[in-house]
């Protein structure tokens, strides 16, 4: 844990200068010459950011906040994580290229593994079901596009 | 009298009674969806009330509104995936209860609550509604900027145990509520090129992905190569004591809901700020005052019953200066707006001398909704209980389906889901290292809007702003600022000096 807090504090300060050198000058409009610039309110936030995450990181080397208490985060868990958002991610893509519902059955039948299904008589029922249902409450009931169709 | 009792008469009429039944129904319904709520299914049905009469379909649309409230709390305690966006509050103290078994139980207080305070707010709307109004007219910006100022520091106290990751927290929350457009020019911010960007982020997709994605996978995560071991959580049984809730326990929410009710209906006077900012600053409120023994974020009937009560005063509360000024206090209102005209009437003053036995028809159907709520909730929460006997490795990838479709549904762009995958991930990684996701989420309802009114504060006075202690209502709330800060502070000694004492008696 003592490792996760280092980690975390070094990134907020990363993130906080990177907010600073980089996305508030590019992606803040010119001030109008009127009211308060767009720029400011995220400046002050990032500096909030900087100071905090630099106070918790001196907190955190000084009096050892976390040693001994086991890492919340293995390498296993990391691509655990990475594989379900790949998944998420990938199934917008994947409905508009095969339908609503090859799409579909393709998304719930991997989240079903990453969820620990390990039966295929009832992960195929569970998908084709939730389909199905999803389906026709959305699309047929209250008639809200769906992807793919 | 005449009109009351006739407007009345329409509302009980059994065309009129069903319309409600079906509408609270489908908000119930639609509520639990994650992604859908009370407005967007109002929003859905507005064509379908054309061929209904004029009180029907009022009583209708109010009732999906009242319904999707409600329903947007099952899951919220239920899955940790608000239904709605103001039903994010739910989740903090809701989620635990159901882990511990005693999901049917926060439920039995959500509705209570929700009830309540859809009953008080109804109340202040037919006894109160014109001098509410009169002081609703006077938030400007510099008013809603001090109790945004008020709100704010409610937040920055809500993080107890590492004071410094509740203010990043907070911080990055505001400053993902300023990506869209920047309140002067209007010009786009943040957006990077996507044109998506530039209306902002929607809070229901933030918090799917922040609550419901993150715990699902946080759970799933923990599984080996073979089978899932989840966390023995969410068993409920209807027979185990632990699910009643005792008079005993009933009475010591009366402070929180009256507390609630009152904030709720506040708030929805005000145009402007909305259900999800009456939540959460109910929440904090009832957490500031929790007595020794209240476990507030591990399982307390308090938490639940604070935002629950003071989201459902804002839908009647919010129909105060619709009524009487013609300013909808509420999306949901500013749709009803829609649904009046089409009907013939304009809301507004003129609406009581021009159309009484409507507006009394209207009162009635408010008051059967909340008697049909409290009906089809003591119903539903039965049948949505029985969700949590499913496996949970057939639950979660349905439920993480439903975000997904729900997260589409919400603009029917895939951008929506990719938005709420980014979010699930972010808020893994905040909660592996201990940042809190409830300060960054009240962080984002609320930068929006501090940003508008500080801005609208320095355009309307010159950059004077000596306002925020001569106006009155602002006075009052910067002195109840004052106050709190005060009070926290107060605490946090107290707590100190006791935890020292402890120390030195050990």
């Amino acid at each position: 844990m003592y490792r996760t807090h280092i980690i975390s504090s070094l990134a907020s300060i990363l993130f906080g200068i990177l907010l600073i050198a980089w996305i508030i000058p590019t992606q803040t409009p010119e001030w109008p010459g009127y009211g308060m610039p767009a720029s400011l309110l995220p400046n002050i936030l990032a500096w909030i950011i900087i100071v905090s995450a630099s106070i918790n990181l001196i907190k955190t080397i000084i009096t050892g906040y976390g040693k001994g208490q086991p890492s919340p985060l293995s390498f296993k868990m990391f691509l655990h994580l990475l594989a379900f958002t790949a998944v998420l991610a990938a199934a917008m893509p994947l409905m508009s290229m095969f339908g609503y519902f090859i799409g579909s059955a393709i998304v719930l039948a991997a989240c079903c593994l990453l969820c620990g299904e390990r039966k295929p008589v009832r992960l195929v029922i569970v998908a084709a079901a939730t389909i199905v249902v999803i389906w026709a409450a959305l699309w047929k009931g209250l008639g809200v596009m769906l992807p793919g169709m | 009298m005449d009109v009351v009792l006739s407007g009345l008469g329409d509302a009980l009429n059994w065309l009129n009674v069903l319309y409600v039944i079906l509408g609270v129904s489908l908000g119930i319904v639609v509520g639990c969806i994650p992604g859908l709520s009370g407005p967007i299914a109002i929003a859905m049905v507005i064509p379908l009330t054309y061929f209904m009469p004029t009180v029907g379909a009022i009583g209708f649309l109010v009732g999906i509104n009242k319904g999707g409230c409600f329903g947007g709390s099952i899951s919220a305690i239920l899955l940790n995936t608000p239904g709605a966006p103001e039903a994010a509050a739910t989740c903090f103290d809701g989620y635990p209860l159901a882990k511990q078994g005693k999901g049917l139980k926060a439920m039995k207080v959500a509705l209570i609550s929700s009830v309540f305070g859809d009953f008080f707010s109804t109340c202040l709307v037919i006894l109160l509604a014109g001098s509410v109004a009169k002081y609703a007219l006077k938030m400007g910006p510099a008013e809603l900027l001090s109790v945004l100022i008020l709100a704010m520091m409610l937040i920055a106290a809500l993080e107890s145990e590492n004071f410094f990751n509740g203010v990043i927290s907070a911080a990055l929350g505001i400053l993902i509520a300023c990506i869209g457009m920047e309140p002067v020019a209007g010009l786009p911010r943040f957006d990077f090129g996507l044109y998506q960007l530039e209306s902002g982020l929607p809070i229901a997709t933030l918090g799917v992905g922040l609550l419901a994605v993150a715990e699902i996978v946080r759970q799933c995560t923990a599984c080996d190569n073979k089978e899932c071991q989840f966390e023995d959580m969410l068993s409920v049984d209807y027979k185990d004591p632990k699910n009643d809730l005792s008079f005993r326990e009933l009475i010591s929410l009366v402070p929180t809901l009256i507390r609630s009710a009152l904030v709720g209906s506040g708030i929805g006077a005000c145009p402007g700020l909305g259900s999800t900012v009456a939540c959460f600053l109910s929440y904090g409120i009832a957490e500031k005052a929790a007595k020794p023994g209240d476990k507030f974020r591990h399982g307390e009937l308090k938490g639940v019953c604070a935002p629950e009560t003071a989201n459902n005063a804002v839908v009647g509360a919010a129909l105060i200066p619709l009524f009487t000024l013609g300013i909808p206090g509420s999306v949901a209102a500013s749709l009803l707006v829609g649904a009046f005209i089409v009907h013939g009437i304009t809301p507004g003053p003129l609406m009581f001398e021009e159309h009484g036995r409507t507006v009394y028809g209207v009162y009635g159907s408010m008051i059967l909704g909340n008697i049909a709520t409290l009906l089809l909730g003591l119903i539903s929460i039965r049948v949505f209980v029985k969700v949590l006997d499913i496996p949970k490795e057939v639950l979660f990838p349905v439920i993480l389906f439903i975000c997904l479709m729900g997260a589409y549904a919400m603009e029917s762009d895939p951008f929506s889901v990719y938005v709420m995958a980014a979010f699930g991930f972010v808020g893994y990684m905040m909660r592996v290292a201990r940042f809190s996701i409830v300060t960054f989420i009240i962080g984002f309802v609320l930068g929006k809007s501090f940003e508008i009114s500080l801005q609208q504060t320095l355009l309307t006075f010159n950059g004077d702003m000596s306002v925020m202690f001569t106006s009155p209502i602002a006075l009052f709330f910067n002195l109840c600022t004052i106050v709190f800060v005060c009070w926290n502070t107060w605490s946090a000694i107290k707590k100190f000096k006791a935890s020292r004492r402890s120390v030195e008696t050990a």
